[in-house]
């Protein structure tokens, strides 16, 4: 046990099984092996696709879920034997619709969450109003859930979700149905979090989020882990990809056929930029293909020509693909 | 202490609020005052028009006392099934609660429909199908609802754990009430059933406080009534222990299997 860490998993495997005839049962490894340390106060992102195991990873780590092999800590504690421990320190958000009481208020559902948490009710009332008034559901308090907006349903998540402050903060899929503004809001609020010293594990699948907020991520497919690091780590690791974006002036009808067909170019993709044509290349990393790629498009033609990093979303399609 | 009772009073009533679809004025009044009555009226006139006129009394008050778990299980196995059809149920196992509270605490405000029901009921027995009350002993009335209410509480609790595990509420308070229907001596005396039905109906709520709440309504005295008094409410204190556990069993099967949370 290292208490410099908020989350510690140690060969973390979760397999499904359905049906109870034996030797009729279909079992679904959701999660093998995964191994993973979080420091404290950071938000570690858990990405991946559908499927992938992050909410079985989430679920195990809020006492959810068994794991069928392997340990996990949070903050020193045995997520299977010393599960009240870890449920005295963790705050989950989720997101969807589900997971709320839509008969009752906004305030009476974080009255109810207080009460289950066994919060004193002058704390639960004086915390549950401080943070409705903080997710901006102040207004809407006294209103009953059902007649709530997704996006406002999601605000009441939070408020939930902080209402014992927590140490360690599951996020799952947080900002999913939020608009704009309220996203963004909530982006704010994370850091401000973490500056309290809390822990956040995030998944998301909006891949800008995940680079803007996490200061390390965890890609898992198909329940492995597939790379782990900061996003910049991820970025020029793991992906196996420079990108070049070229401004061009003119462009013809075959030029992305013939860029396309240049050793080591996985991918091109062509937009409007002002009067000008925006060219993005995705080239296998070590692959020198920039004079082929001036000489396919005419030096003549080209404006700008940028060699950068991939994003986190390029990145991650070019791991997982 | 005052903050653990304050606690537990809330999760009761948002648990109530939050969970009881029933909660509206039309099917509120519906299932807690017609419906008995109706019932009553029905399986009364029943056994008149079978030419046993002098078996209203048994009639009437045996529906009564059935109105209670009719209107318990309704309400209390729709607070269990709709915890999880609404995904809520990993929430609380998340959550720091103590179990047993909030377990019993689903029930907690319900208890009071089971009295109302059943008092409603033998109101319209005597106004409509001329309830005898000249001889009943009127604190012996008074305690064996409460207890019969409390045993079939517990029951009720108990079943709420299936309900959970079936995400449905309907059928098992069918079968709750059609068993105790049966088996319990609200129409056929419990000795005229046959054998196996008759040992169900010893070890199910209801049978022992309506044996007890018929002899009341003949003058018994609280001191004649004491063992079915005793023995409903031991009955009741079984279903409560094994409901508490079942739900702890639950829970433990939700962790290993990871099927029946499903908010996250």
């Amino acid at each position: 046990m290292n208490r410099d860490f908020a989350i510690e998993c140690e060969r973390l495997s979760r397999i499904y099984r359905s049906g109870s005839i034996p030797g009729r049962g279909r079992e679904t490894p959701a999660l093998t092996d995964l191994t993973m340390q979080v420091p404290k106060a950071v938000v570690f992102g858990l990405l991946g696709p559908n499927g992938a195991g992050k909410t079985t990873t989430i679920r195990i780590l809020s006492t959810l879920l068994a794991p069928t092999s392997g340990s996990a800590r949070v903050l020193g504690y045995d997520v299977v034997k010393q599960a009240k421990q870890v449920r005295e320190r963790i705050g989950f958000i989720l997101g969807g619709d589900r997971g709320l009481y839509g008969r009752l208020t906004g305030k009476q559902n974080v009255r109810y969450f207080g009460a289950l948490n066994r919060l004193n009710p002058k704390t639960a009332k004086r915390r549950g109003d401080e943070l409705l008034e903080r997710v901006g559901l102040a207004a809407a308090a006294d209103t009953l859930v059902e007649e709530y907006s997704r996006g406002m349903k999601q605000r009441l998540h939070i408020a939930r979700g902080l209402l014992t402050d927590p140490e360690v903060i599951f996020m799952d899929e947080p900002t999913i149905g939020l608009d704009p503004m309220g996203a963004q809001e909530l982006r704010q609020y994370i850091p401000e979090l973490v500056g309290q010293g809390k822990t956040i594990l995030l998944t998301t699948h909006y891949m800008l989020e995940a680079d803007m907020l996490c200061d390390e991520i965890a890609l898992i497919d198909h329940g492995r882990l597939v790379a782990l690091g900061t996003p910049d780590e991820i970025k020029r690791n793991f992906s196996r990809l420079t990108i070049f974006e070229i401004v061009v002036n003119q462009t013809s009808e075959t030029l992305t056929a013939e860029l396309s067909n240049i050793d080591g170019v996985q991918h091109v993709e062509t937009s409007a930029e002002g009067i000008f044509q925006k060219i993005t290349i995705a080239v296998e990393a070590g692959v020198d293909a920039r004079d082929q790629i001036q000489a396919t498009i005419g030096a003549e033609r080209v404006e700008s020509l940028v060699v950068r990093d991939p994003t986190l979303e390029e990145a991650y399609v070019s791991i997982l693909t | 202490m005052a903050a653990a009772l304050h606690n537990i009073a809330l999760q009761a009533y948002y648990s109530y609020k939050g969970l009881f679809l029933w909660l509206n004025w039309t099917a509120y009044i519906s299932n807690v005052f017609i419906a008995p009555v109706v019932f009553v009226v029905i399986v009364t006139l029943t056994g008149r028009f079978a030419g046993q006129s002098d078996s209203a009394n048994a009639y009437i008050i045996g529906m009564a006392a059935y109105a209670i778990p009719a209107i318990l299980s309704g309400g209390i196995l729709q607070s269990f099934c709709y915890e999880r059809t609404f995904g809520t149920l990993s929430l609380i196992y998340a959550s720091r609660s103590n179990r047993w509270v909030t377990y019993w605490s689903k029930g907690l405000l319900h208890y009071p429909n089971g009295l109302l029901a059943a008092a409603t009921s033998l109101l319209f027995g005597w106004l409509l199908l001329d309830l005898d009350f000249s001889r009943l002993n009127w604190p012996a009335l008074v305690v064996l609802l409460l207890v019969i209410s409390f045993s079939c509480l517990c029951l009720c609790l108990f079943v709420g754990n299936f309900s959970i595990a079936l995400r449905e509420w309907i059928i098992p308070v069918g079968i709750t009430n059609g068993l105790l229907l049966i088996t319990s001596g609200v129409v056929v005396p419990v000795d005229q059933l046959p054998g196996f039905l008759g040992e169900i109906g010893r070890v199910v709520p209801l049978t022992h406080g309506l044996s007890a709440l018929r002899e009341a309504f003949e003058g018994a005295s609280l001191g004649d009534l004491v063992d079915d008094i005793v023995y409903e409410l031991v009955v009741g204190l079984c279903y409560l222990l094994a409901g508490g556990f079942l739900f702890s069993l639950l829970e433990a099967n939700a962790k290993r299997t990871g099927t029946y949370e499903s908010a996250i």
